[in-house]
């Protein structure tokens, strides 16, 4: 199994540094053997599927074997008329996504690079996409999963049903755990209807701010929305849409009710019934991709209460001033992407988003010294799991908060 | 008789206002909604997260297990103190402490009652979303415990999708601050390992959750049909139209044959099941949703439909499924309410097999459900004082939920393991799955002291036995304290 259909060390390299082997089993069995032989070798191991966010952390304290998963890429079972479907890890978002539209389902989740990254990806950063504020996270969707923690053990949690109070809640230990806990090989989730309608209503403004202030009170006064995005100039160019500065405003469901909740929206807005609304499936796409952290970049990413992000974005325009942004009014998310950032310049983000009571994570181009995550909340209890979990700190130690390394 | 050194140093910890612990008074701390109970030496009642450590620092002194309580309506032993010692009861701490309708959140004492929170969140606009049955005695501490949810959960998630973050007291006398205003709380999720866990990884001292825009309209569909299998395929059809609806409920013969005689609603007693189906949002959605809803229920030939969009008028509809446990009374003096969960669409095979086992133990049956999740509610109705009957409704309980198990269900959906169902967990779970769920209550700092005997089978000085009386709860807070 061992190096088998991977491709060269090199394409596993990570913060300029490459592992000793790589290895990419093919069946959980294989995964638990590995694991074990690892762990005790005293090796560290990444788990890896589509690499979408291998820059996302901290320094790896060490970095030994790359555990490539995408050979394990099997829908397990789908259920369409449970509305669950059960996939391995390795298998890859769009995949899953293109497999349960031709039953007319889907995972409201949007992650960035949907043709690369894989579900066991997904679940390792556990977050919601440009929808979140309508849909939430994978913690929302995640019903059960199975992981196989540094010592070979394949632990579930959960399970195959929708609702769910038997044990304790292992998915969402799992999910957001960055890989540092265990290697998910499988998951459930729950899915929804696709709807019968989507569409997009596309209004210029002025800029940046001005988008954000009209996005806010759309947000605020609109129900049933499913995203409320701000562009600025760069951001909508990216996105293949002119103008210095665009809100995009998302509905989806029964026809006549996207009709109405679109001319809700634009009363709200002020926007002109000019103002087009489209059904485009690839804008989405590609602002999704807009949010994937890369190694030439530097990409903050802030979390934030909806009703915070003017003020951080305004925080942004100073402590930043060329980075380009994206804002989502509705879900609370604000990023910034620039060639490069100063430490302090970070720091003094970070603290007017925790005062907000938001966080702030450097997705890409971590200055030195600086931790890509900030402070966690009860993290003597996170070390003790790490400690419980992995003792012999195999997974991708240092790579999370405080550089938890078991 | 004077106090004993626990009561004391408790006393004079907290006040003695705080402290119960003449025999008389600790009589109502013995049991919750089931059919267990415990008998614990002291109730200690905090104010803050100061006074919970301090309990905690006095019982771990006197080698006490230590049980937190909430409304005491649990209905899986959760709240008993299963080897004695004191009961953490948190009803004094009942403040909102914030409500931000702009964020739409509320920071909330564990101790508020859920229809209370409720309540308030409405004269915002707003709603907090899980709403189980019993949530006029309910509290917002115990519905963390349970990860509650009830019949409007369905379209927005149980109490795990509304808690963004607690203030807890870990097992040790730590207090810690988990998660945050938003889901991007720097590393694991540890709220999401607290909410759900029963009680049994600390004590929640504050809850900041979710409210959500409380619907512009609602309309309220019942359909009486002749089998239970009619009114699962208008269900499933539904489901498949593309509608999530706020409520798929379902009651069945036995359960009709209870409520018609209190409620006098008109309900045939010939009909195998009533439909409750609700939809909710913006008055155009609610138009569109409910004319595919009508038709849906109309193509599986039902005997009747009803409709509401008024208050009033839908609370007649939901009578009786909200008054259905109240009502089993006038057919046997007990019953007990089990809580399994399957695959939707495996739910009329699984109902089939609980009528089959109930007539094998000669045991009335009235089935109530939350149909659009799977989340079956089966009462086994028995008299206590027929001899040998307990043991038949116990036998015949653990061959349901068996069932549940082996269509590829779970042994609860909203009740939770708790004293009652833990010898079943390794049915779904492997050695190593429990295993990994001890190290992660061992990472919380709980040890065999800290609320025992809960969700994991054994256990040191534990046993097994059941026995005990769900009836005073019903009679103390009401009817639907048990769904």
């Amino acid at each position: 199994m061992r190096g088998r259909s991977a491709g060269a060390i090199a394409d596993y390299r990570i913060g300029g540094r490459d592992p000793r082997y790589v290895a990419r089993p093919a069946s959980v069995e294989a995964v638990q053997g590995l694991l074990r032989e690892i762990s005790a070798a005293g090796d560290a191991v990444i788990v890896q599927g589509g690499r979408t966010s291998i820059v996302t952390g901290n320094p790896a304290a060490r970095y030994d074997v790359a555990l490539d998963m995408t050979a394990l890429d099997a829908v397990i079972a789908h259920e369409p008329d449970d509305f669950t479907v059960t996939v391995q890890a390795g298998m890859r978002f769009d995949v899953l996504q293109a497999s349960l539209a031709k039953h007319g389902q889907f995972l409201p989740l949007d992650p960035a690079r949907a043709s690369a990254t894989t579900i066991g990806g997904v679940i390792a950063r556990g977050r919601g996409g440009l929808r979140r504020g309508a849909f939430g996270g994978v913690r929302d969707w995640l019903i059960g999963s199975t992981a196989v923690l540094s010592d070979g053990r394949a632990v579930h949690g959960g399970g195959r049903v929708v609702k769910n109070v038997s044990g304790y809640d292992l998915p969402k230990l799992f999910a957001g755990s960055w890989g540092t806990l265990g290697c998910i090989v499988e998951a459930s989730f729950k899915l929804r209807p696709l709807p019968a309608y989507d569409a997009t209503l596309r209004i210029p403004a002025p800029d940046f701010a001005t988008a954000v202030r009209i996005g806010s009170e759309v947000a605020q006064g609109i129900a049933g929305l499913q995203a409320v995005i701000a562009l600025d100039a760069a951001t909508a160019t990216a996105a293949g849409l002119e103008g210095e500065a665009v809100l995009l405003i998302r509905s989806a469901g029964m026809a006549p009710v996207v009709a109405e909740t679109m001319a809700a929206t634009r009363a709200v807005a002020r926007a002109s019934t000019a103002t087009d609304s489209i059904s485009d499936p690839a804008l989405w796409e590609r602002l999704a991709d807009l949010t994937a952290p890369d190694a030439e970049s530097v990409l903050v990413r802030l979390g934030l209460p909806p009703p915070a992000v003017g003020l951080m974005s305004e925080a942004a325009s100073e402590a930043m001033p060329e980075a380009s942004r994206m804002a989502v009014l509705d879900g609370g998310l604000l990023f910034l992407r620039a060639n490069r950032v100063e430490a302090t310049a970070v720091q003094a983000l970070r603290a007017t988003a925790t005062e907000q009571g938001g966080a702030l994570t450097v997705e890409s181009g971590l200055p030195p010294g600086l931790d890509a995550w900030g402070e966690a909340g009860g993290l003597p209890i996170m070390r003790r799991v790490k400690a419980e979990f992995d003792p012999t700190g195999t997974m991708s130690p240092g790579r999370f908060v405080a550089g938890l390394e078991g | 008789m004077s106090a004993p050194a626990v009561v004391r140093e408790l006393e004079a910890a907290l006040g003695a206002d705080a402290v119960i612990w003449a025999p008389e008074d600790l009589l109502v701390y013995e049991y919750d909604a089931t059919i267990d109970r415990g008998s614990p030496q002291a109730i200690a009642f905090p104010s803050s997260a100061e006074d919970v450590v301090a309990i905690l620092g006095v019982a771990r002194a006197h080698g006490l297990p230590v049980t937190p309580r909430g409304g005491g309506t649990g209905l899986s032993g959760g709240a008993l103190a299963a080897r004695g010692g004191v009961i953490i009861a948190m009803n004094r701490m009942r403040r909102i402490l914030e409500l931000d309708p702009g964020a739409r959140t509320a920071l909330v004492e564990p101790g508020v009652v859920n229809l209370d929170l409720g309540n308030e969140a409405a004269r915002h606009g707003l709603a907090y979303a899980p709403d189980p049955s019993s949530q006029r005695a309910c509290t917002i501490g115990g519905n963390i415990a349970e990860n509650a949810g009830g019949p409007h959960t369905l379209a927005l998630g149980t109490t795990t999708n509304h808690v963004l973050a607690v203030e807890f007291v870990d097992p040790t006398g730590e207090v810690h601050w988990l998660g945050g205003p938003t889901r991007d709380a720097p590393g694991y999720d540890l709220v999401g390992c607290v909410v759900g866990s029963e009680g049994t990884l600390g004590i929640v001292t504050k809850a900041l959750v979710r409210l959500v825009p409380a619907p512009e309209a609602v309309k309220t569909f019942l359909g009486i049909y002749d089998s239970v299998r009619q009114a699962s395929s208008a269900v499933g059809a539904i489901v498949k139209a593309g509608i999530v609806p706020a409520a798929l409920e379902m009651i069945d013969r036995m359960t009709i044959a209870a409520v018609e005689p209190v409620l006098k609603a008109g309900f045939p007693l010939d009909a195998d099941a009533i439909l409750l189906v609700e939809v909710d949002g913006p008055a155009l959605q609610v138009e569109a949703e409910g004319e595919i809803v009508e038709d849906v229920l109309r193509q599986y030939d039902p005997r009747e439909i009803r409709t509401a969009t008024e208050p009033k008028d839908r609370e007649v509809l939901w009578a009786g499924r909200k008054g259905a446990i109240s009502a089993l009374g006038h057919i046997k003096p007990n019953y007990y309410l089990l809580d399994g969960v399957v695959p939707r669409t495996r739910l009329p095979e699984v109902l089939d097999t609980v009528y089959r086992v109930a007539a094998a133990y000669e045991l009335p049956v009235a089935n109530m459900f939350h149909a659009g999740d799977g989340n079956l509610h089966p009462c086994l109705l028995f008299d206590e004082r027929e001899p040998g009957v307990t043991e038949r409704v116990l036998e015949a309980g653990e061959e349901i939920m068996r069932a549940c198990v082996d269509a590829g269900g779970a042994i609860s959906g909203e009740h939770g393991i708790g004293l009652e169902k833990r010898s079943y967990l390794p049915w779904i779970f492997s050695e190593d799955d429990l295993g990994a769920m001890q190290q992660l209550r061992s990472a919380f700092g709980a040890d065999d002291d800290f609320n025992p005997c809960k969700i994991f089978p054994g256990g040191h000085g534990c046993g097994e036995g059941h026995g005990g009386h769900q009836q005073k709860q019903i009679a103390k807070f009401g009817a639907d304290v048990a769904i």
